[in-house]
């Protein structure tokens, strides 16, 4: 027999991919070899704060209480209802379509109901922003509902107050003879009819008052734009299903909110072969969309614009229009390797014409939104407008407008429904100090933040969960927004409420004005309501397409105007953070510990740099350094990130809050204190200056590593249509194995298995929220991820390929395989992981003691144990647990189940009805929520079953084949489109 | 005469095997004691804050096990019955005995009856009634003759062998599903024909793999 080695090879295809690595340090380390951890520093160490000694008495203590168990079970109380409501059945979950508001527009949710408690949050198919799948903030809003920091009372100048004495007060100053010259709001630019029109009343009531919209997220360039372009303020609707050629313009499309989810369901479409859609990206940091991106171009952020204005005149030149190509006189000089880019998009996107697309993100200045629109109509390709949905329209200048007046003592009552203001204003706006002469400032607010300080009244708001409402999706379409719960706070205020003070209308309930307003659209008094309770959904309220035509002229005059790019010095550009958003959901936990899509980084922000700039600048991970420009100044920890443009600095908002929460609070820096007014996004000229000391990071794209060997795979989509069926035999063919054959059952009821789909993976990373969601996985903090102990089951492994500087990026869902021969199961003393004839490879937590074997034995790395209790003793983290799924204490191993709950859960129902498990009966939580449905699970003997129909794809290979495993779940490989024109 | 006395030799052997049986011996008798009724609070009338007697409700007045645990037949727990439902009847009968008190107290306060468990399974086991209400289990093969019960106690100890048991073999436990419900039903003739019968007509598989019943 020949040697093992040679029997199994390690896996070929190293030419069909470049060599792939996880960061910065571990290629350089991968280039010179040296003696290296395998876990990080501190991952054996007891926990800090308890002695080794307590430690013991603790162990001690808990398997004296545990035997106790064993003997017999302590009495408990059985509570039933003393009046049921009429559709409940205990143990019986329901579901509710409601929806949550992010960045103004309604994304629908179904949300899973426990006798009245949500305990899971799923997305609405009939909703058009959600088409069944939900994002990371929408899985985690739960969290945030059942939070224990939330605000509680009532304060006036910091003192607990009373909702009596809010109210009164409210009310005498509703009672005001001046026409509201001195009554201000400020708040989140929404979509809701019911909020446009209780502002409308109160405008009524109160002419003079004015409702100023706060936006630090979209600051209206967009609207501008198209008012550049088609005369009038209107919002874009792409559809990205059709489009083959499609270039963004510093544009994160597939994880920007909202439409993402719609967007990135679209766009994965496109991405099937043979005719596979082409995308270009033009952009300063890397983005989810630019590591997805076929091609990027990686700019200053200065330049961004500049490059747009390129490929718009080249674009014109190719099309033939002077107009368009006249942009190219005086315009900024490129490099050869641009001149190269920029030709290569603009071949395409004319190749493409109708099928062409051009989007443009919130950061861009209006000229570039205005450009797109006069390319997208060059090309002949249909972009849907419809009249914009926000009130009030967000306009830039309204704060600082706002801050003057307040500075002039000429406002008596400031009313703030929008999210924390005085964190978020420009470092130039002086929001805090303006409002000590306010007053009476009304602050509705969930946590006791940064604006509670500053205002006079802090008033402990509901949570979206906990009060009617009603919103718009960005195509209009409307949803009633019903409450899950009811306040489990008793001094909280339904924002609505306050407003309603002034507006008048406080002798009705949000619901009832609620009905009332949409009593209109329900014409048949009312019985429509409940069929749009049920549906999520108000049919017929899709906003009207808009025909406009651009104005050509007025478009290139405005990109004519552009200010010229910085060539010199370093630039700062600030993002949203892809978890906390502008810091909104900074006090959750779950969001907190995610490893951010791209960075991997968790419990923080970074100053991100190139490696070119990095070394220039003497900078390396967690070197601290003080940026300044004009009078504001921030100091951060630095992270060098490839793919970042040179000379650039990204700075995510939504960090370093002084207030808000045990979980939010000095987490991170504050990026605002250097972002102004006039340059919200942008910031040239800036200074950097290296500080003493060193931040450490709690970053996981080290973590369960598997040694480096070639897992995440794309190769191009020219290689595999050449090599199809040779390209991934290595890592098809079943391998042979030292353990005899698994005893397969004659008549197995199912196989289950699932295919993960690389090439529609964005890593945007609503799977692992909503894995820890369903398994009621707990979140263990910053001191313990440094430790390697996240609990997250699904990981998602983000490789870089080749370029230090300019690297290709691909994202890989890992979670357990369920390998028909486990390696986890031979070494498990205690029998506590054994195989189902189903095939999944089960864990038994009550037979685990925790040797940890199978974790070492794992060649996936995707078990996770259970270092400390995690689970936590709150009443409140009980709330949010999924009552079907096992709470697992200290000392136990656990992993993915492939949602087995759910797999029960359908059989019993089966059997039930005396039919089998159809197709569609079951889904595990991830690949419910994808969406661009790269995960895939059901029965592998089902007839029609598409995740078999996976494994038999040509793309489809098993991770780590040669130890012969035979693992259950499958991953296709990743296709890129790169242009000829380029290679 | 040597320095120890004869027999020196047993008397160490057997002492020592004493120091290695003992443990032993604890542990087996540990062990069978958790898995003996008294480990397993089995025959232990338990005391309820209402007087409620099922050999009245269910005995006496023929009221099905359905009428209050409706839940059997619907989803994993069999439930205990919301104190509206008690009050249906007592609304108008026994409408002012001070055995009721505690049950109009909880109706009219709209707090909750805090009754006393009796059949407790740990929180890693995921038992549902209704998969096997419907394949024709029948109440009383768990719960014994609750008819009978002036407080209701535990008869069948619920570890995880007991569940085996007839997860393995099912057939002899089986019924008609109209007379799951039935405490006094009988086999007509052969309990084994029947069962099978009854596991053809309603397909009975039942399941012994781990994640059956542990999530």
């Amino acid at each position: 027999m020949p040697p093992l080695k040679e029997r199994f090879p390690l896996p070929v295809l190293r030419s069909a991919s470049p060599p792939a690595w996880r960061s910065l340090e571990s290629r350089r380390r991968q280039e010179a070899p040296g003696p290296e951890e395998e876990f990080p520093p501190g991952a054996s160490r007891p926990p800090e704060g308890l002695s080794r000694r307590a430690l013991l008495e603790l162990a001690a203590f808990g398997a004296a209480a545990s035997t106790a168990g064993c003997f017999r079970q302590p009495p408990e109380k059985v509570m039933p209802y003393s009046r049921q409501p009429p559709e409940v059945t205990p143990g019986v979950p329901l579901h509710y379509a409601t929806g949550l508001t992010l960045e103004g527009h309604v994304r629908g949710l179904v949300v899973r109901s426990h006798e009245g408690r949500p305990t899971k949050v799923e997305g609405n198919v009939a909703h058009p922003e959600s088409l069944g799948a939900a994002g990371l903030q929408e899985q985690a809003s739960l969290v945030g509902l059942y939070d224990p920091h939330r605000a509680k009372l009532v304060r006036h100048r910091g003192q607990p107050s009373s909702r009596e004495a809010l109210f009164a007060r409210l009310l005498q100053l509703a009672a005001r003879k001046d026409a509201g010259e001195g009554l201000r709001l400020l708040v989140d630019p929404t979509g809701s009819p019911l909020w446009a029109h209780t502002w409308g009343r109160i405008l009524e009531r109160f002419p003079r008052a004015k409702v100023v919209p706060f936006c630090a997220a979209d600051t209206g360039a967009s609207l501008e734009g198209a008012r550049i372009a088609y005369g009038r303020p209107l919002t874009t609707l792409p559809r990205f299903d059709t489009a083959r050629a499609v270039l963004s313009l510093d544009d994160d499309f597939l994880s920007t909110l909202p439409g993402s989810l719609r967007a990135a369901r679209e766009f994965s479409a496109s991405r099937a072969l043979p005719d596979m859609s082409r995308l270009w990206v033009v952009e300063s940091h890397l983005s989810v969309t630019g590591a997805f991106g076929d091609h990027r171009l990686r700019a200053r952020p200065t330049r961004v614009p500049h490059v747009a204005r390129h490929i718009g005149a080249e674009v014109g030149r190719r099309l033939k229009r002077s107009d368009l190509a006249t942009l190219a006189d005086g315009a900024m000089s490129t490099t050869e390797s641009e001149r190269r880019w920029i030709a290569a998009v603009a071949a395409d996107l004319v190749a493409r014409k109708d099928q062409a697309l051009v989007v443009v993100g919130a950061r861009q200045p209006a000229a570039v939104h205005a450009l797109a629109h006069l390319l997208n109509d060059a090309l002949g390709g249909h972009v849907a407008k419809v009249a914009p949905t926000l009130t009030p329209a967000p306009d830039p200048g309204a704060l600082p407008a706002l801050v003057e007046e307040l500075r002039g003592g000429g406002v008596d009552t400031l009313l703030i429904t929008a999210w924390n203001p005085v964190y978020r204003a420009p470092a130039d706006v002086p929001l805090a100090l303006a409002m000590g002469r306010v007053e009476d400032s009304v602050y509705c607010t969930l946590h006791e933040d940064e604006t509670s300080i500053a205002c006079t009244w802090s008033v402990p708001s509901t949570h979206a969960y906990e009060h009617w409402e009603d919103g718009r999706a960005s195509d209009g379409t409307a949803t009633i927004l019903q409450p899950l719960i009811a306040p489990w706070l008793e001094e909280v205020v339904a924002p609505l409420e306050v407003a309603a003070a002034f507006s008048g209308a406080l002798a009705e309930t949000s619901y009832q004005r609620l009905r009332a307003l949409w009593r209109e659209h329900d014409g048949g008094g009312g019985r429509a309501w409940e069929g749009w309770l049920a549906e999520g959904v108000i049919p017929g309220t899709r906003l009207p397409e808009v025909a406009a035509r651009v104005d050509a002229p007025a478009v290139l005059a405005a990109v004519r105007a552009l200010p010229p790019a910085s060539d010199s010095g370093l630039e700062v550009q600030f993002i949203l953070d892809a978890r906390v958003q502008d810091g909104r959901f900074g006090a959750n936990p779950w969001l907190q510990e995610l490893p951010d899509p791209i960075t991997k980084l968790t419990w923080d922000n970074a100053a991100l740099v190139s490696p070119a700039t990095a070394a220039r600048l003497g900078l390396a991970r967690g070197a601290r350094v003080r940026l300044a420009a004009r009078d504001g100044a921030v100091e951060a920890p630095v992270l060098v990130l490839p793919g970042q443009a040179d000379d650039t600095v990204t700075l995510p908002l939504g960090y370093g809050r002084a207030s808000g929460g045990p979980v939010a609070e000095d987490v991170g820096f504050d990026a605002n204190e250097l972002r102004f007014q006039d340059a919200p996004w942008v910031l040239p000229g800036v200074s950097l200056t290296l500080l003493e000391g060193h931040h450490d990071f709690a970053l996981t794209q080290e973590h369960w590593r598997m040694e480096e060997r070639p897992l995440a795979l794309q190769t191009s989509r020219e290689t595999f249509e050449a090599h199809a069926r040779t390209l991934l035999e290595g890592l098809q063919a079943p391998r042979e194995h030292l353990y005899p054959p698994v005893p397969h059952p004659v008549t197995p009821p199912h196989r289950w298995g699932m295919a993960i789909d690389l090439n529609r993976c964005t890593g945007c990373s609503a799977c692992v929220a909503a894995c820890q969601a369903e398994n009621s996985i707990p979140s263990v903090g910053k001191e313990q991820v440094r430790k390697g102990r996240e609990m997250h089951w699904l990981r998602i492994d983000r490789y870089f390929l080749g370029d230090e500087d300019d690297p290709g990026v691909i994202t890989q869902p890992v979670m357990c395989v369920h390998c028909e021969y486990a390696p986890c199961e031979y070494v498990c003393p205690v029998a506590a992981t054994v195989h189902s004839d189903e095939g999944l490879n089960q864990m038994v937590y009550n037979r685990c003691i925790g040797t940890r074997y199978c974790s070492n034995n794992c060649p996936y790395k995707v078990r996770r144990f259970n270092y400390l209790d995690y689970t936590g003793k709150n009443p409140l983290a009980r709330m949010l647990r999924n009552p079907d799924v096992s709470v697992r204490s200290r000392g136990v191993m656990e992993k993915c189940t492939y949602c087995v709950q759910r797999i029960e859960a359908a059989r019993i129902r089966a059997r039930v009805e005396l039919r089998e498990i159809r197709p569609g009966d079951v889904d595990t939580a991830c690949a419910q929520t994808c969406p661009t449905r790269a995960i895939t699970f059901g029965d592998l003997d089902a007839r029609d079953s598409a995740v078999a129909r996976l494994h038999g794809d040509p793309r489809h290979y098993a991770l780590l084949n040669h130890l012969g495993t035979r693992p259950r779940t499958v991953h296709l490989l990743r296709l890129k489109n790169p242009s000829e024109a380029l290679s | 005469m040597g320095l120890f006395p004869p027999g020196t030799d047993e008397v160490l052997r057997g002492g020592l095997a004493l120091l290695a049986g003992v443990p032993v011996l604890g542990v087996v008798v540990l062990m069978l004691l958790a898995r003996s009724p008294l480990g397993t609070a089995t025959f232990e009338p338990v005391e309820q804050p209402v007087q409620f007697d099922h050999r009245h409700h269910s005995g006496d007045e023929g009221i099905g096990c359905r009428y209050c645990h409706e839940g059997a037949w619907e989803g994993a727990y069999a439930g205990v019955p919301p104190t509206s439902r008690c009050m249906g009847c007592h609304a108008q009968v026994w409408n002012e005995s001070p055995r009721l008190a505690p049950v109009r107290e909880s109706y009219f306060q709209d707090r909750p009856i805090p009754w006393n468990r009796v059949h407790r399974l740990p929180h890693f086991v995921f038992f549902n009634h209704a998969i096997h209400v419907h394949k024709g289990v029948g109440c009383v093969s768990c719960h014994g003759r609750v008819d009978q019960m002036a407080l209701v106690e535990k008869v069948a100890p619920l570890t995880m062998g007991w569940c085996l048991e007839c997860h393995r073999d099912p057939t002899p436990h089986l019924r008609p599903p109209e007379r799951v419900a039935d405490m006094t039903w009988r086999p007509p003739v052969d309990a084994l024909e029947t069962g099978r019968r009854v596991r053809q007509a309603l397909h009975v598989a039942p399941r012994t793999e781990c994640n059956t019943c542990h999530r």
